[in-house]
């Protein structure tokens, strides 16, 4: 079974579509969906998901661009939300992951990072591709139900052959 | 050397010429183009040759008479170390290097012994070696320069055999001098480079100019050394080609660094296009969830703050960029510098 995938698409305009598209399609299937977002604010992806007639009590976020964006007061923690102060601390960020594995332990469990090119902004690309690294290597040592989904919208080459070395499968969407 | 007077011999020589031994004396002395004084064994000149007239700017009956220090070194006594004293102790030809009026000079003694082993005096000879000294000091600033200089400077006999090897050649391949003398040149060619270091072999022995090339070459690391090579061709005593000397120019910094420079234009595009163009992305989502009324006041200004925070740290970012340019680069321009610094 495939563990860690990175989707693309050609078009940009598609990616935000497609997060909502996506963890439809995961919590159909039984997944629990983990969104691990350093572009829209936790706040507003669970408000558009509810527009979509999603079931967010069962999403759990790591958000890690509110508390950075808006300063610490804007945002409330709970079992469903993890808070990093800031995008560049990647320590923190497998942390809140290996957190959110162990609350939904014994789940069927799909990691949605989005994205890996918006981490671009917060991070060197080898430390990037350090983290994808890790990341996969600790999804594939879980004995539990769990897939790595990058939706990237066209990542540079340099990166993307990078990251290419380190997941299953790549899942190229035309148009 | 000991300078035994044969009476017998110079009797037998003058007796058979027509002029007078003193004259004989004479024509022999003046023969002679450098100075030359015979001394007493108190050092006063009891002949000289016409060379002394002009070395000194006086007469030979100027010249007799006087110690050689009064007139050679214009002092009372005899100099420290004099080379007469000496030799009039040691029986033996006493010699020493010495400016005189700013010309380098080799002045020797030598004794002249009579048949009892008695000194009875002293032939005082001051040879110009003012060129020799000069062209000396100029060789070995020459090879001093060669010895030290940075660049890797060698040469090599036909044969392949290395045969001088300076330190600026230590320090780019490796091997010490002791190592590399006597070793085939081969051992430093890239196995891809061989063709080309047999063709230049070939063309340096028709004589032919090389234009300085590029290559890569083998340490003794085994790492292969970018290099910029001029070789010229080294000729024996009758003007024939016997080898050639090469400069070769680590390029291997140079390399690096454009590596560098590459890396960083690279780095920097890449958190400058993508970032942006997220941005942008970000931008018109927004644009569209406000217009189909997905969004709130609230919302909007919580999305504007993130893509603020974004543009805000792609300004850092290209800051931090800049001065990790600045820093790892030494050697840049002033104005670009101050540039990268700012």
């Amino acid at each position: 079974m495939k563990k860690v995938i990175q989707k693309s698409f050609s078009d940009p305009q598609k990616i935000r579509e497609s997060n909502t598209s996506i963890i439809k399609e995961a919590q159909d299937r039984g997944y629990t969906p983990i969104v691990t977002t350093i572009n829209f604010p936790a706040s507003i992806l669970e408000k558009l998901y509810l527009q979509n007639d999603l079931d967010t009590s069962e999403i759990y976020f790591i958000d890690a661009i509110s508390k950075f964006s808006t300063g610490p007061k804007s945002v409330s923690p709970d079992d469903r939300h993890i808070f990093l102060n800031t995008p560049s601390d990647l320590t923190n960020l497998s942390i809140a992951i290996s957190e959110m594995l162990k609350r939904n332990s014994g789940k069927r469990i799909l990691i949605l990072i989005d994205s890996i090119s918006t981490m671009l902004i917060y991070l060197p690309s080898v430390k990037i591709s350090q983290f994808v690294h890790i990341i996969s290597s600790k999804i594939r040592q879980i004995e539990e139900n769990c897939t790595l989904l990058a939706v990237e919208g066209g990542l540079d080459p340099v990166l993307y052959s990078q990251i290419r070395s380190f997941v299953d499968d790549v899942v190229e969407e035309t148009g | 050397m000991r300078n035994k007077i044969s009476s017998a011999n110079l009797r037998f020589w003058t007796e058979n010429q027509s002029e007078s031994p003193d004259v004989i004396t004479d024509m022999i002395i003046n023969s002679i183009s450098d100075p030359l004084f015979i001394l007493s064994t108190q050092g006063v000149i009891l002949l000289c040759n016409t060379a002394c007239e002009e070395f000194l700017k006086m007469s030979v009956s100027e010249i007799k008479g006087h110690h050689c220090y009064e007139l050679v070194h214009k002092l009372n006594d005899f100099t420290e170390g004099c080379p007469f004293v000496r030799s009039m102790k040691s029986k033996k030809r006493e010699a020493y290097k010495a400016n005189i009026d700013g010309k380098w000079s080799l002045v020797t003694i030598d004794p002249l012994i009579n048949g009892e082993e008695d000194v009875v005096g002293a032939i005082h000879f001051i040879k110009d070696i003012d060129n020799i000294v000069r062209l000396d000091a100029a060789k070995t600033n020459l090879v001093g320069l060669v010895e030290n200089t940075v660049d890797a400077v060698a040469s090599v006999l036909l044969d392949d055999t290395i045969k001088y090897w300076n330190l600026g050649a230590e320090d780019i391949f490796g091997y010490t001098e002791e190592e590399i003398i006597g070793k085939n040149a081969r051992i430093l060619i890239a196995k891809e480079g061989m063709p080309h270091y047999d063709e230049i072999k070939k063309r340096i022995k028709a004589g032919e100019k090389i234009p300085r090339f590029e290559s890569k070459m083998i340490a003794k690391s085994g790492e292969k050394i970018d290099v910029s090579i001029s070789v010229q061709p080294m000729y024996d005593e009758r003007g024939v080609v016997i080898g050639n000397s090469f400069i070769a120019n680590n390029l291997t910094p140079q390399r690096k660094a454009e590596q560098e420079l590459l890396h960083y234009v690279t780095e920097g595009t890449m958190r400058l296009e993508k970032p942006i163009e997220i941005i942008e992305r970000n931008l018109s989502d927004i644009k569209i969830l406000l217009s189909s009324g997905k969004l709130d006041s609230h919302d909007l200004e919580l999305l504007l703050d993130v893509q603020i925070s974004n543009a805000g740290q792609i300004y850092d970012n290209l800051k931090e960029l800049k001065k990790e340019i600045a820093d790892k680069q030494k050697d840049l321009p002033d104005e670009h510098a101050r540039f990268l610094n700012e």
